[in-house]
């Protein structure tokens, strides 16, 4: 298929979750053409629906002492100072007002009695400060997502997939993909072109994330000539099943399941035996690093999993119904559904990459190092540094993705409209194409998939080492060179599942390289990136840089910036 | 011998070929296996054709992987499947796009 077709915009979107959506209402709301397109339907795919319910916002509440500078000194501080201080201070001094505009438009928060916002304290905090939405990440979207139909103007493709971004003369002006809805290739020339296409947690195995979380924006950035920056620092989440598979990925609250004065369950290897520290449950990096361990020294089930076992617990029957009754209602309904019983069946679980910190890099109004390219939410870095506080990754979606619509608005308003090069389009039309040469003994995507993301388990968790990095590498290059070459899938019709498969296996195999990379060349300890060979933190904080000169990449450190 | 397999039938069409067919597929079964699964296997191992939406919220309430099973509207991530049944899956009400895939609006 060599055909396709063109559209023209002032403003594109790529990405239908929280960032893409807020940078879309608000580049329409500046009276500009914007086009948004999304891999999946709206709160329907990507990272946004399955977020958990916090968003943080210093109301101050619960604790009249919070506010926005304690907020900022949060952020800096659990970032391990890795974050870029006017994107934490960003964040930090806009969220109130973008809460008060989603509760608004209809977003339900949970509220106290007397009307004002109910504040939870999540770790990292110093005062209370997490919101409760209501439905999770899908009670935002879904809102979101209201608001953008309500906004004819907005054109929305959806089951886009977008391949690369159209260039001229290093100005970004546009994007290419496909539209699985009719099965063909799109041109999209745009004055200016937001990232907002969120993390790149599908490099590794296991994720409580959604399985459409391939890092498209970061790639797409990364391959335009575009900073990126950090892509060594993936955040954990210490509690998700691993098997069976029909519960693979989803994350169940370790708090409840782990704390002794809630259900006292207790973590133990595959022989049945504790391995936590005697007293209170470890803070959530070091339990993770604790499970790591186990499973990497041989104790972990034949899953990859450490068990979670109830019955050890000092809790009697009544009170562990209670307390899952109370906390754990929903979880357990769904785990019943399938025969599984938390209160006596054992639940093999691990830690499960949650949050990914790199990307594109981006100043305070959003640009990247491009012209003509914005980037967004998780897309986008660093806002958070090396680690990140429960509760700021939908605040970032609504802070920055406002601001993409607007910075991307004013930067549409000086341009003349755009033609893109039939050139550009032919090779990448081609990229396509070359999955569907018949290969003989023509592999499927998904087998490369797997043995890309057993390498990512094995050798690139949070416990890393130069060498186990350096075998990690070579064996990534050889399923670049010798696996992708052999991916055959069909190259026609509508839906075609696979032939999207192909693209993003493609686009997660350049962005482990990008991870392993960018890992090896931090040369120290920091956040969620612990080196055994180099097992201190450096004494001045720097981003990794990734960039691509020519055909190759180039490794460079670049100054976190801070503010006075 | 104790029938192990889930025997699946499944509703193939799409925009372009308003054919309807039924495509049959036998499935070893896996412990706790939910319809939801079962399309994984069938995707990743029999046929990488098949179109269906791979996306759970985990929590049963984003309504994306609704499908007519047997006849009636569910969610695959919620409906498990037992060693030796017979399931037949359409798609839910509304515009299909390919095999088990629908038009959201």
């Amino acid at each position: 298929m060599d055909n396709y077709e063109v559209l023209k915009t002032d403003v594109l979107v790529i990405g239908g979750g929280g960032a893409g959506a807020r940078a879309a209402i608000e580049a329409d709301n500046q009276g500009v053409a914007t086009c948004l397109v999304s891999k999946g339907p709206i709160a329907h795919s990507g990272l946004t629906p399955l977020a958990y319910p916090s968003l943080q916002a210093a109301f101050g509440v619960s604790d009249a002492r919070d506010n926005n500078d304690v907020h900022y000194d949060d952020i800096i501080k659990v970032g391990r100072y890795l974050a870029d201080q006017d994107l934490s201070r960003a964040l930090a001094d806009e969220i109130v007002q973008r809460v008060i505009e989603l509760d608004k438009w209809g977003v339900s928060f949970k509220k106290q009695e007397d009307g004002k916002f109910f504040q939870v304290h999540h770790p990292g905090q110093s005062y209370p400060r997490n919101l409760y939405i209501t439905r999770g990440g899908l009670g935002l979207i879904d809102v979101l997502r209201r608001e953008l139909k309500r906004r004819p103007s907005v054109k929305i493709l959806e089951d886009f997939c977008v391949s690369c971004l159209l260039t001229d003369q290093g100005e970004v002006i546009g994007a290419f993909g496909m539209n699985l809805v009719d099965g063909r290739f799109y041109a999209i020339e745009a004055k200016s072109t937001i990232l907002a296409c969120g993390g790149y947690e599908e490099v590794w195995g296991l994720t409580d994330t959604a399985p459409d979380s391939t890092g498209d924006g970061v790639f797409l950035g990364f391959q335009a000539g575009a900073d990126v920056i950090d892509m060594e620092m993936a955040l954990y989440y210490p509690t998700a099943f691993v098997y069976p598979e029909s519960v693979r990925g989803v994350a169940i609250q370790y708090e409840t399941l782990l704390a002794k004065d809630k259900l006292d369950f207790r973590l133990v290897n595959k022989t049945g035996k504790e391995f936590l520290p005697e007293g209170p449950l470890p803070v959530r990096d070091v339990l993770m690093r604790l499970m790591f361990t186990e499973i990497e020294q041989g104790r972990g089930t034949e899953h990859n999993a450490v068990y979670i076992d109830p019955i050890l617990s000092s809790k009697s029957l009544e009170e562990i119904d209670r307390t899952i009754e109370r906390l754990l209602k929903i979880p357990d309904r769904n785990l019943r559904a399938l025969g599984i019983d938390m209160r006596k069946d054992r639940l093999e679980t691990s830690p499960a990459v949650h949050y990914t910190l790199g990307g594109v890099h981006i100043n305070v109004k959003t640009e990247t190092t491009l012209p003509g390219l914005f980037a967004a939410g998780e897309n986008a870095s660093n806002v958070h540094g090396a680690n990140r506080i429960s509760g700021n990754a939908l605040a970032e979606t609504q802070v920055f993705g406002r601001r993409a619509g607007l910075y991307a608005v004013e930067y549409a308003k000086k341009k003349s409209s755009r033609t893109h090069s039939a050139r550009e389009v032919k090779e990448e039309i081609q990229k396509w194409n070359a999955f569907g040469e018949k290969k003989g003994n023509g592999v499927h995507p998904i087998s490369l998939r797997k043995e890309m993301k057993q390498v990512m388990d094995k050798y690139m968790g949070p416990n890393r080492s130069g060498e186990g990095m350096q075998t990690a590498l070579q064996k990534i290059l050889d399923l670049k060179q010798n696996g992708l070459p052999k991916v055959e899938v069909s190259t026609s019709g509508v839906f075609n599942v696979n032939w999207r498969t192909a693209i993003e296996v493609s686009i997660t195999l350049d962005l482990a390289e990008l991870i392993i990379r960018s890992a090896l060349f931090r040369k120290e300890t920091r956040g969620h990136h612990f080196r055994s060979d180099f097992p201190e933190a450096a004494k001045i904080p720097q981003h990794t840089l990734v960039k691509k000169k020519g055909q190759d990449i180039e490794m460079s450190y670049k100054s976190v910036r801070k503010l006075n | 011998m104790e029938d192990k397999m889930i025997h699946a039938k499944i509703s193939r069409s799409s925009v372009e070929d308003k054919e309807k067919r039924i495509g049959e597929f036998e499935v070893p079964y896996s412990k706790a296996m939910t319809l939801q699964t079962m399309l994984r296997y069938i995707y990743e191992n029999l046929d990488p054709t098949l179109a269906f939406r791979d996306f759970r919220c985990g929590r049963g309430i984003c309504n994306t992987c609704l499908v007519k099973v047997n006849g009636k509207v569910k969610r695959m991530c919620e409906a498990p499947v037992q060693p030796g049944q017979e399931v037949l899956l359409e798609p839910a009400p509304g515009q299909v796009i390919k095999d088990l895939v629908t038009q959201f609006d």
